[in-house]
């Protein structure tokens, strides 16, 4: 009886602190398999992350009001991003979480004309506007970047670079953590920076 | 009850009359917009003594709903940044940062102000400046304003001062400004020990102050990291008050692996600075002690 009492106490405990563990953090752990998700595009396709296993997949947290976004648009390094890393096989997903009414909320149509302005080459930009996927993954800012390796787990989590900023001129001067963790990564190699702070304008979820 | 016709094209009018106002939008998302804070530099005297300091502010003031950041902005956000524009001999010594306000939303926490703040730097006069001679001390300053939003400000300040070879009167328009802002500076305290030590997941601050520290309470301090990404923001810090000690233990943020050798930060008492009940910040710039055991982990992960 006694024995009895120390399972269900034990297993109180456990869930006890496993609720404590998931109210204070997002379930996206550096070094554990990636949640799972499953959102449209703004052609209206579904994207799975399940269906990219074998293949790299970047996410960037992505409001185009955000000046901090604005930096690595207008530079033109996120574009660049994403056009090397889409040539070597890598998926990239932009996600918008923004809800309605909020700032860098997209409609499908609207998305599409502000990728082909920035001329931005994400594998998909995809729309996410009850911010589900957004706080799954505990997305703080814009931009905020994931990388999950080809075996499907969560290999990076943090900001773009080191230059916590909003001026394009600091754009050379920085350390890109993203680049770094896909150059290893592509070179077979574990990623060495895999948890950064990242920086920018809170996700504009909804109320 | 309307005719569904009616109200389709009610529906189908509201609609397209919105996407302009939803593409104005994004039009509008390239700096320069219209700003909603204004910069000015202030000197707190009206006259330059050759070889004395004095005190300069940026000011900065903000429309209603709008606020700048502190020196760390916390979750979101980014330090106002002043780059001086000084005349051959002028040295500017670091910015000084009023205690900051927290910011709240659902997910972030961030450090920073509202309405007006006033940010001191120190200007050394060089000795070699002669009376009668004018004096422009400038500066660019740039921040980031937000209210749900967020804008890029950026403006060049100037004052022009004239050398006097007395000592200076202060300008009775900033006396108020300059004395508030002081205030709210964090102070040493002669007398008060700290200690801050880390582990693999918490940082624990020790601060034992003397017997006599009138209205001095524990209950309710909170610690402000100078340092971006030091500490996890959504998770609450406990604080354990004991008579003429108090103990404040914080999480670590999991993006920020490498401790810093030294902690900087403000505690923020709730009472028993020179405005006794008012809130007043303490400064703390101690060595952070590694605990051996969470050294060992650092090597090994």
């Amino acid at each position: 009886m006694k024995r009895f009492f120390g399972i269900i106490m034990g297993v109180c405990l456990g869930m006890v602190v496993v609720g404590f563990v998931s109210a204070s953090s997002s379930e996206a752990v550096v070094g554990k398999t990636a949640p799972d998700f499953a959102l449209p595009d703004s052609h209206g396709k579904t994207h799975r992350l399940s269906d990219c296993a074998g293949k790299i997949v970047v996410l960037e947290w992505l409001n185009h009001g955000c000046p901090f976004v604005g930096k690595h648009y207008r530079s033109g390094n996120m574009q660049e991003l994403q056009k090397t890393y889409t040539g070597k096989g890598i998926i990239w997903f932009s996600v918008i979480s923004s809800a309605p009414g909020k700032q860098g909320y997209c409609t499908p149509e609207q998305a599409n004309t502000i990728t082909e302005e920035k001329h931005a080459a994400p594998t998909a930009v995809l729309l996410d506007p009850e911010g589900t996927v957004g706080k799954l993954y505990g997305a703080k800012t814009t931009p905020h970047m994931f990388i999950i390796d080809k075996q499907g787990i969560l290999v990076y989590n943090g900001a773009i670079d080191d230059i916590r900023s909003t001026n394009v001129e600091d754009i050379p001067k920085a350390k890109n953590y993203v680049r770094m963790a896909l150059d290893e990564l592509l070179a077979g190699k574990d990623v060495t920076v895999t948890t950064t702070q990242p920086y920018g304008c809170s996700v504009k979820y909804k109320d | 009850m309307k005719p569904f016709g009616t109200r389709l094209f009610g529906l189908v009018f509201l609609f397209l009359s919105l996407v302009p106002w939803v593409f104005g939008q994004k039009q509008k998302s390239e700096p320069p917009g219209e700003l909603h804070v204004r910069a000015d530099l202030l000197a707190e005297v009206t006259s330059i003594q050759p070889g004395t300091e004095f005190s300069v502010a940026v000011r900065l003031q903000m429309d209603e709903g709008w606020h700048t950041y502190w020196r760390n902005p916390g979750d979101s956000g980014m330090p106002t940044k002043i780059t001086w524009d000084l005349p051959p001999g002028f040295v500017a010594g670091k910015t000084m940062w009023p205690a900051p306000e927290k910011f709240q939303t659902s997910h972030l926490l961030s450090f920073g102000y509202t309405d007006e703040v006033f940010l001191l730097t120190a200007i050394k006069a060089p000795k070699s400046l002669k009376s009668g001679d004018r004096v422009r001390i400038a500066a660019r300053v740039e921040w980031l304003e937000c209210r749900e939003e967020c804008l890029p400000g950026q403006a060049d300040v100037a004052v022009v001062l004239p050398v006097l070879e007395v000592p200076p009167a202060l300008d009775d328009r900033w006396r108020q400004g300059f004395a508030e802002t002081r205030k709210r500076l964090p102070q040493r305290r002669p007398g008060w020990a700290v200690r801050a030590l880390a582990d693999r997941t918490h940082i624990r601050i020790h601060v034992r102050f003397p017997s006599g520290s009138a209205g001095v309470r524990g209950s309710g301090v909170e610690f402000f990291p100078h340092t971006e990404g030091l500490v996890d923001l959504s998770e609450p810090q406990k604080v354990i008050a004991g008579r003429g000690e108090v103990t404040i233990r914080i999480k670590r943020s999991e993006g920020f692996r490498t401790l810093p050798p030294w902690l900087e930060g403000i505690l923020v008492f709730p009472s028993g600075g020179d405005a006794r009940e008012s809130p007043w910040a303490f400064l703390v710039d101690v060595p952070l002690e590694h605990q051996v055991n969470s050294l060992e982990k650092e090597v090994g992960s």
